[in-house]
């Protein structure tokens, strides 16, 4: 007698979970201490405490009315695309998260889901959530924190909702006779904080131009740490999208790697033979390791072996052109976009979104039908021209739809407080933010414990002292 | 009683104190400091863009001997100076009023 219902595949529901913790631990700690180690020391904490927020603010959103809104039933909102394009808001909170997983719009078109809703929407959540972490990587370094605090519920029910149910719930481009291809976020995850850390950047303004001038990082090793954790965390990222612990599955983790290794090795010899250094540089290499881990993820259980190689190598070296060459351009140059995340993530995401519509291979199947058989996809390269047009279609919707969106909330949340921090608070960083620092100097502190704890032993003394005084 | 003061690079630090030692000389103070760069400046690139640091790391070697130990101990640290750190390497010596030494309370002119 196995104790669960005859629906719950323990294989299927344990790699999702394991997945899905992969995933999650691609935000956190990943992405706080890759960005944390990259950043100028003085915005550490205040880069990390973003993080660690806009993971937890995305959760409470995506329980309490999110998930519904990017995977649950469509709300009739009008004709066409307007009945396709955003799910009915609803909750996850009673036990009914334990009844097998459904997406309304897909029921019947794919095999049923063999785990339970809890899985199925924790695993959309570390997608959610990892996606505001990324753009923040834009407006380090000047954002108005309470700004970040609720600017993100709002981006994250307005833009990736949207987007998610677009492509992910069975709306509008998913459908036929479009069928977008986004095996896991390309368009959904990069694409989205691309463009919306690039409107942001510019609507907030710049950081002052001394630290724009200084930006050195302060801890390569922690950077290390996080872009290791990013790259085999993303085995649960493209590994867990199918849905299914099955060969296809396999695919995308072999694909995710391989498109990774070549993409990092590309940037390393771009820059060793094209940039004016002529040097192999660490901080290059991860760059590349993340352009071929965003342009695979699009792709990872369409594409065969040669198709990931491609995709690694094609986007690397696209977006080092831009990088080095797009981003000395005015407009580049006026919009303070602090880690290139428009680059890296924006152009990336579409440049893997339109590979797909090339290279897609339809002896790859993603799984097989309820009557036996089996379900691909197809690229321009394998007779299939019309996929290019709707990977393009798709990712001007995102773009436009999320730059709006955008640029909405800020300019909404700008006549009730300041987007960015004051200059003064600018030139501290941390300790004023925060009052907190990266690495704090025990040998500076001047009142042992704190304003009013005595040290032990010393006689009682009066707790209005400034900290830091004397 | 005067103060000498040896910059040199952070490498150099294991001769002199050597050298000190065989002199019976082991008190002194150490401080990391920066110097200009010897040569051009060091160009670092993090992500594609350009940093210009012409400054590098360097030690100060701070020590107080007596007026008659004074001439051999920069004789000793100078020749040392000259093999190691020829270009840049520098060493003087400056006057100190009283000492206190706290170990001994002693105080005053002689308190070496």
């Amino acid at each position: 007698m196995i104790p669960y219902p005859p629906w719950l595949n323990a294989g299927d529901n344990a790699w999702q979970l394991a997945a899905a913790t992969l995933v999650g631990l691609m935000s956190i700690p990943g992405i706080a201490v890759l960005y944390g180690g990259i950043v100028q020391k003085k915005w550490v904490v205040n880069t990390m405490l973003m993080a660690f927020t806009g993971f937890s603010l995305v959760l409470l959103v995506w329980v309490l009315w999110g998930y519904n809104m990017g995977f649950g039933k469509p709300a009739h909102l009008g004709p066409g695309v307007l009945s396709n394009f955003i799910g009915v808001p609803g909750t996850l909170l009673g036990a009914g998260t334990q009844g097998q997983a459904h997406i309304p719009l897909l029921d019947g078109g794919m095999p049923d889901f063999r785990f339970s809703q809890a899985t199925l929407s924790y695993f959309q959540f570390v997608f959610a959530g990892i996606t505001p972490l990324l753009f923040l990587g834009s407006v380090i370094g000047r954002i108005n924190f309470k700004v970040w605090l609720i600017f993100v519920p709002l981006w994250s029910t307005l833009a990736y909702s949207v987007n998610a149910f677009l492509l992910w719930g069975g709306g509008w481009w998913a459908q036929a006779p479009r069928g977008a291809l986004d095996y896991s976020g390309g368009y959904v995850i990069h694409l989205a904080a691309g463009t919306s850390g690039f409107v942001a950047a510019a609507v907030i303004g710049p950081r002052l131009a001394r630290d724009r001038a200084r930006a050195v990082p302060n801890n390569l090793p922690m950077a290390a740490v996080g872009a290791g954790i990013l790259w085999l965390g993303w085995n649960g990222f493209n590994g867990g999208d199918p849905y299914f612990a099955g060969a296809d599955a396999s695919t995308a983790v072999l694909n995710t790697n391989l498109a990774t290794a070549t993409a990092l090795l590309t940037w390393l010899l771009m820059d060793m033979f094209f940039s004016s250094q002529r040097k192999p540089t660490f901080l290059g290499a991860v760059n590349g390791m993340i352009c071929g881990l965003v342009g695979i993820t699009p792709a990872a259980g369409f594409v065969n072996g040669f198709g990931a190689l491609l995709i690694g190598l094609i986007t690397s070296a696209v977006v080092w052109l831009s990088w080095n060459k797009l981003a000395r351009t005015r407009l580049f140059q006026q919009v303070d976009d602090t880690l290139g995340v428009v680059h890296t993530h924006g152009i990336a995401g579409l440049t893997g979104g339109l590979l797909v519509g090339l290279l897609a291979d339809p002896n790859v199947v993603e799984y097989i039908n309820k009557d036996g058989s089996p379900f691909s996809s197809a690229g321009l390269f394998y007779g299939n021209p019309k996929q290019l047009a709707v990977q393009a279609g798709a990712a001007l919707t995102v773009i436009v739809w999320d730059a709006l969106i955008t640029f909405l909330i800020l300019k909404f949340l700008s006549l009730f407080m300041p987007l960015r921090m004051s200059d003064e608070d600018l030139e501290i960083g941390d300790v004023a933010a925060h009052e907190e620092e990266a690495y704090p100097d025990e040998g500076l502190v001047s009142s042992p414990g704190g304003v009013g704890r005595p040290a032990a032993g010393a006689p009682a003394h009066r707790a209005d002292a400034e900290p830091g005084a004397g | 009683m005067q103060l000498i003061t040896a910059v040199t690079r952070p490498a150099t630090f294991e001769s002199i104190k050597e050298a000190l030692a065989l002199f019976g000389v082991r008190g002194m103070t150490v401080s990391q400091v920066a110097r200009p760069s010897s040569g051009s400046a060091h160009i670092h690139v993090y992500r594609g863009l350009k940093y210009t640091i012409d400054t590098e790391p360097s030690l100060k070697i701070e020590l107080i001997a007596s007026n008659g130990e004074v001439p051999d101990l920069m004789h000793v640290i100078s020749k040392i100076l000259s093999v190691s750190d020829p270009d840049d390497g520098v060493l003087w010596s400056s006057s100190v009023d009283i000492l206190a030494r706290v170990r001994t309370g002693e105080y005053g002119l002689d308190a070496l």
